[in-house]
This record gives structure tokens, sequence and C-alpha cells, in this order.
């Protein structure tokens, strides 16, 4: 069942986002959030609507996976432009449903608001659907490293997190396994009273917690047999490579930037 | 020369009152193939823990080429030195792939990148992943495991493994790789290998057998001289393999089967 | 209980990238009471077709038949509980199932779900455990206290708790020492001759197969591959090593034996005593040389 579980949504590809440096494609996401907040105009959006859809043909992600991953928030989006057309009261009344009416500025400030939670999501969904678990790890401990000097343990948090995502299908097929022995002893995960129930679930995770607690120690017992002894002195296999498309993207991204500075209103 | 010596070694747990070991001398020689068998709580995990300071004896010593264990400044060239299989494959596989997990312990030990990168590919041709090595654990068997880890102890240059059940947990098949890779691993390179095994089938293919019970080395023989172990093997309690229990009623009859006297004291 | 496979087909993961089939048009049976062994390498599709049995997994197509009840899949849950109150399923590591804060407890997870008679099982709790080669006094100690050996023990018993009529063995002796193996082994013999549930006991060690059961499926590829009483598959030796399958190891000395000296064993089961007697007696007879 678990067999070919995918990590997080990351898809495999070769594409340009593909192939980019994690570090840039974090930078570029963060300052894409940041100057999302400066748009305030048609023009604006209708600029950054071009740039969203230009990512798109450079990530080689088929668009359902992007739609699938953007779906959860489409009800939060819905939400937040009701609650702005209906209460903001300003500009002229556009046209009234019984007692509401729709002001322009309401309309116009929820269709914004809606826009800019969209691409905000559209956004970090492309990042994690290219960049692998890993390598965003890799990324943002080196990001995060000049804080090692004020004491953040930048590295052992990123170790904390490899062996994390190492650890999910294994854990993920362990559930499946006990899952399976319980219900072949008849409890029932799905049906039954809620007492059942609660007991089919003790049942699963008392198990996996011992299990868990065991895998920890030999785990522990298997690192320090292979030598480690913490960050120090340690040298690295994986290395991010800073290319050509990183440095091309840092330069249309500010550019991009500085453009939407001018068409603010 | 002794690789790794075995001094009045002691140990025992703080919970318990017993000792777990009691009072070894032993010495392993270099390029031999080791193998220690006896019941289960006879103490044989509890020693290989001891080979390369993962667990620091109680009373005496143990030397790895002439260094104490307990001595601070040698650990990380034991380690080095002293590399260690576990028995479940998939808690001693640290990292996200295959690649990564056999520069683990290169990490660790601070080899630039290059090296890594050649040991890497050197390594893994030897222990036949090479084709294997961008994959994540789960999508691996027990046995390509088993030589994942082996490959990134083989990157170190070790002149010592210990396996501590290595094979247990596998398949039949996974089984066959890994001793051939110790096999090969012992005659090929040179390497002094260590087996904690509960399998006589293993046990017979190295050189030299440690029986170990409640605490103590009860027998040290050689294999060549199985044949004549067969009696006190069988009264600890051990299931001789079929070919050598028809042997033993074969000889009691005095009756002489060609094939099955090839098949035990070879040609 | 007998339970008949009618060209029973099972596809994982279907209408994913992921698609593959388990099972392709498996036609078996396994006679009430019999003792059948399913081999085959990792991944050859044996587990998924005994968790067929219980209803753990439901055939894409064909029909599954336990007893006087069939499951296909469009089965009912309500139906498959009912079928999988007659089976009882022994998987690899069976220990890590354990989770209650009792011995007793855990060994009556099963009957209390199964809706059997609680407090008529309690009393023979004392006996069963002594059927697993425990003692009694275990009932109130907590599961996680025991050793490795007795913690694999009061799993089995947990599953055998329920008397099924139908018990499956999915490599129940994996990662014991030998001894062990065989201990354990040998106490699903004693349980299968005093209750005879039907049992079918997947393995990749011939060994286990060859002591106990008395019909063999092979498996390879989601495909039965070969079928027949164990000596009868012991023979083809070509087959079993294309699959990478090893005959045991008394049937290949002994089999070693014969081809070296023209003796011919009347089977393959036969102890050591049994083979050395064998051979004495036919040297005796002169219908083999003394080589």
């Amino acid at each position: 069942m678990f067999e070919n579980v995918i990590i997080g949504q990351y898809l495999p590809g070769r594409s340009f986002l593909h192939h980019m440096d994690p570090r840039a494609k974090i930078a570029a996401v963060l300052f894409l959030i940041i100057v999302i907040f400066l748009v305030n105009s048609w023009n604006g959006y209708a600029l950054f609507g071009a740039v969203a859809i230009a990512i798109y043909f450079l990530s080689g992600v088929p668009f359902r996976y992007i739609r699938k991953g953007m779906f959860p928030v489409f009800i939060l989006v819905i939400l937040t432009f009701f609650l702005h057309a209906f209460f903001t009261r300003e500009g002229d009344i556009l046209f009234s449903v019984g007692m509401f009416s729709f002001y322009e500025e309401g309309i116009r400030q929820g269709l914004f608001i809606s826009l800019r939670l969209l691409l905000l999501v559209y956004f970090t969904s492309l990042l994690t659907l290219t960049t692998s678990p890993i390598d965003l790890t890799d990324a943002l401990e080196q990001m995060f490293s000049p804080l090692e000097r004020f004491k953040f343990p930048a590295y052992d948090v990123a170790m904390m997190m490899s062996i994390a995502i190492r650890f999910i299908p294994t854990l993920l097929q362990e559930t499946e396994k006990i899952i399976k022995a319980q219900t072949a002893r008849g409890a029932d995960f799905n049906k039954g009273s809620m007492r059942d129930r609660m007991q089919a679930f003790v049942s699963l995770l008392v198990p996996l917690f011992v299990r868990a607690f065991r895998r920890a120690e030999d785990l522990a017992y298997a690192m320090e047999a292979r030598g480690y002894n913490g960050g120090e002195g340690r040298t690295k296999l994986r290395l991010l490579v800073w290319g050509w498309r990183d440095t091309l993207c840092c330069v249309l991204i500010a550019a991009f930037g500085v453009v939407l500075l001018f068409l603010r209103q | 020369m002794a690789i790794i010596e075995l001094r009045d070694l002691e140990y025992q747990y703080e919970e318990s009152n017993e000792k777990v070991l009691k009072g070894l001398n032993k010495k392993i020689h270099q390029g031999e193939w080791l193998s220690i068998i006896g019941a289960n709580g006879s103490g044989k995990s509890t020693l290989s823990r001891l080979f390369n300071g993962l667990s620091q004896p109680t009373g005496g010593s143990v030397l790895v080429l002439g260094k104490k264990t307990t001595d601070e400044a040698s650990l990380q060239m034991i380690r080095r030195e002293v590399g260690m299989v576990f028995q479940n494959p998939e808690h001693q596989f640290v990292a996200p792939t295959v690649r990564d997990d056999i520069a683990f312990g290169m990490e660790n030990a601070g080899i630039p990148r290059e090296v890594m990168l050649e040991r890497i590919d050197e390594v893994s041709r030897w222990v036949n992943i090479e084709h294997i090595l961008h994959m994540e654990p789960h999508r691996l068997s027990g046995g390509q495991k088993q030589r994942a880890a082996i490959a990134g102890i083989l990157a170190l240059r070790p002149q010592v493994m210990v396996f501590d059940e290595s094979t247990s947990m596998l398949d039949p098949n996974g089984r066959k790789e890994i001793l051939e890779t110790m096999n090969r691993l012992c005659r090929e390179s040179g390497i002094t290998i260590v087996s904690i095994t509960h399998y006589l089938e293993e046990a017979f293919m190295s050189d030299r057998i440690w029986f170990m019970k409640a605490g103590r080395i009860e027998k040290d023989v050689t294999t060549a001289s199985i044949p004549d172990q067969l009696e006190w093997m069988e009264a600890e309690g051990m299931p001789l393999p079929y070919k050598y229990q028809l042997y033993r009623e074969a000889k009691k009859r005095r009756i002489d089967i060609r094939a099955l006297r090839t098949m035990v004291e070879g040609e | 209980m007998e339970v008949n496979f009618q060209n029973v087909s099972h596809v994982y993961m279907k209408k994913t990238p992921f698609e593959t089939l388990a099972l392709k048009n498996i036609d078996a049976s396994f006679r009430s009471s019999s003792v059948t062994a399913v081999i085959g390498r990792t991944g050859s599709g044996k587990s998924t077709l005994v968790q067929h049995i219980n209803g753990l997994l439901k055939p894409s197509s064909g029909v599954v038949t336990v007893g006087e009840h069939q499951l296909e899949a469009r089965t009912k849950r309500k139906m498959v509980k009912t079928v999988r109150s007659h089976v009882g399923m022994v998987f690899q590591y069976p220990e890590h199932q354990l989770f209650e804060e009792t011995v007793e407890k855990d060994l009556l997870f099963g009957p209390k779900n199964k809706g059997m008679d609680v407090a008529e099982i309690q009393k023979k709790l004392p006996e069963l455990l002594q059927q697993v080669g425990l003692t009694e006094t275990l009932l109130k100690r907590s599961p996680f206290e025991l050793s490795g050996g007795q913690m694999r023990r009061v799993a089995i018993a947990g599953v055998l708790a329920t008397n099924p009529d139908i018990l499956i063995l999915d490599e129940p002796t994996a990662g014991l020492d030998p001894q062990g193996q065989k201990e354990i082994l040998e106490l699903f013999m004693n349980w299968q001759r005093t209750y005879q549930p039907t049992t079918i006991m997947i393995t990749h060690q011939m060994e286990e197969a060859a002591a106990f059961a008395e019909y063999m499926y092979v498996m390879e590829d989601a495909e039965i591959k070969m079928q027949g009483e164990p000596e009868a598959i012991y023979a083809q030796r070509e087959k079993l090593r294309e699959m990478d399958l090893d005959i045991p190891e008394q049937v290949q000395v002994l089999q070693q034996i014969e081809r070296d000296s023209g003796i011919r064993f009347p089977h393959y089961k036969l102890s050591p005593e049994e083979a050395a007697d064998y051979w004495e007696q036919a040297v005796q007879n002169g219908e083999v040389p003394y080589v």
C-alpha cells in the first residue's frame, strides 16, 4: 500500500526549476511573497500572473498536481473574498442583493487578497513540488548556519530533519503491517462503537511507539559505530551548486520587483 | 599479529548483579575469519559491542591494534578500523539514499568530498550496488541494505569488520549475498572478520569458532577440526546440518559413504 | 474448513502510475485440515495470496471461497468479518503486535473482537500458555517485560486463542535461532495435530515446508508456477534453481548420495538413523557396491 510513497509532494523531474539550487528557489519564493504585498493595481496583478504562468512552464509539473495541492486553500480564498466583499463599504455601490450592497472597493479588495493568497500558495507548492525534502533541508541548514554564532543549532536541526524524512516511509510500512496484524485479530479501525475504535487505535499506537524507541536506540548505536560525533569537523557529500540558472533567476526576480514598484498606484 | 586482544575482559550491566562476560583472554589474528556462536544470553552480542568501544568493559580491557578502547584519543581511530554491521538492516540505514548512506561514515571522519566520490564509486562497485546508489531505503531489499552498510564501512578502509547477526533478518537470497560478500572481504581483501551468528552453516564457512556459554568462551576450535567437534555441538543443543548427523550415524555403523565423506571432510 | 481460489487476480494501487499486478489468475485449493506450504521469493505474491483468505485484501477479480462463504471484489464488510472470525493469522515478527498491559489481556484481545465467549476462553488460558511452551505465571505480567522468545510465543498464543478453523502462518519463525525455529515449528505441528485447522504456511525456507507440509505451491511473479507433493517438487531441481529456491539441505544430501552411488532412497524424509540403516541394509543385500 505504502510501497511507492512520495514524501512531501516532491515530484522528481528534470525541469529548469528542478535543476535550480534550492537556496535560490527558497530566496526567490521568499522575495515573491514579500513583493506580492506591494502590488495594489490590476496591472501589477496581471504582471504577477504572467510571471506565475511563465514559472509554471519552467517547472514541468503537470497541472493536476498543482491543483491538488491548492485545493484546500480554495475554501479559505473564497471565504476571504466574501468577507471583504460584504464588509468593505468604500467607493461606488456596484449592485445590491436584498439587504446587502456590494461596493466597488470591497470587490476590488476581495479579489486582490484572494489573488495574493492563491499566488502565495502557488509559489510555495511549486517550491516543494520541484525540490526534494533533503535538498530543502540542506538549503535551510546553509541559510541558517550564520545563526550558529548565536547558538542556533542549525546543523543538529538539519540532521534531525533528514533522519525524520528518511524514516517516514519506514513508519508508514510499519503502520500498515500493524494495522493488518490487529485487523486479523478482529480489530476494526473504521466501524464500531467509539470504545471499540479507541481500543483498535491503542492497539496500533502502542506497538508503533515501542518499535520507534527500539529503532531510535539501534540507530543511535549504528551512528556511533560509524563515528558520528556531532557536526564538528564533518565534511559533506551533498553539495549545493549555484549555477547560471540561479543567478539569472535572482536578477530577473529583482528586476521584476523594481517593475512592480513602478506599477504601484 | 593479534589485531584485537581481550585481557581479563569482564562486563556487567548496571542493573544486573551477574557478569555477562567473565574474564576473557583471547586474541583475534589479522586476516582470519572468526565466528562466535552461543545461545541467546551467552554474552556474544555484548562482546561484539566491546570490540569498537560502543560499550566499555567493567573489568579488564579490549585492545585494538595495541590501543585500549577506553583510551579517548584512540577511539575515533578504533571506530574507523573496526567497522560494525548490525542485525536489523532497516535500523542502521541512516541517510536518505544509498549514496548518502555510504558517505555517512566518511563525512563523520572528515574525508574531503572528492575522495568520498572516488571511494563511493570504488566500494559500491566492489559490493555490487552501483546501480542502486540513487535509491531510497524503502525500495531496497534487506540484503541490499546490508550491502550498503558494508560499503559504507569499507569506504573507511577498516582492518576488521564485525557482523552482529547481520544475516538473521534476511531471506535466503539476502543471506547468500551477504555471506558471499563476507567471504570476499576476508579472502580477497584480507579484512579480519568477526561474525556473531547462530547459524552453524555460516560458522562452518569461517576459519575458527568460539563457542560462548554463560559469559565464557567454552571452546575455541578451528573449522578444519569440525568432524571431531560434532559430539559436543550436539550436546549443546545445536541442530547440526543433516550431512553431519548422517556422517556421525555412518561412522557409528562403520560404514563409509564416499559422497558424504567428500561433503563433510572435503576432497 | 476448506479454502478455494478461483481465477483470482489482485492489482495493487489501481489506476496510479504504481499499478502492479500482485496476483494473476490464481487457482488453488486447500483441503479441510490439511497442511499446505506456499513457497516463493520475497515479492513473489505469497503474502498477497494468503491475505485474501481473511479479507485483508479483496480480489480485484475472481472468487475466494472460505467454507461456505464467498469473498469477491464487492463483498460487504460484514461478510468479511464473519469469515475473519474463522481465520487466525500469525505474521512475521508477531511480537510486534503486542500492546496490552498484561499478557492475559493481550491473549483475550482477539477472542473479544471476534465476539467469542471470553469467560470460557479465559479459563483455558493456562492450558494455552502451556501449549506454546510458557507458564501461567506470565498471565499477569506485562508482555513488554518478557524475553524476545517469550514475546513471540505470547503473540502466537494470542492468535491461537480463538482456536481458528484456518491457521495462516506467514514466516512465523523469521529471525529466530535454529533451535527457536525448530521449537516454534513443533509447537504449530502439535497444535495442528490436536485441533486440525486447515493450515497454510508461507515460507522461503524449504526446510520448514519439508517438515510440515503435505502439499506445496511454488509462486513466482504473481503466479503459481509449481504445485504438488513436496517429493515431486524437490525432484525438479533445475526448475527450482531457476527461481532461486534451494532444496532442503537434507534432500540435497540424499540426492547427492544417490547420484554418486546409485542407491535409491525410498523417500527424502528419512532421519539420519533411518538413512544410515537403509544404506547398511542395501549394502548387505548387495544392491549397492560398497563405495
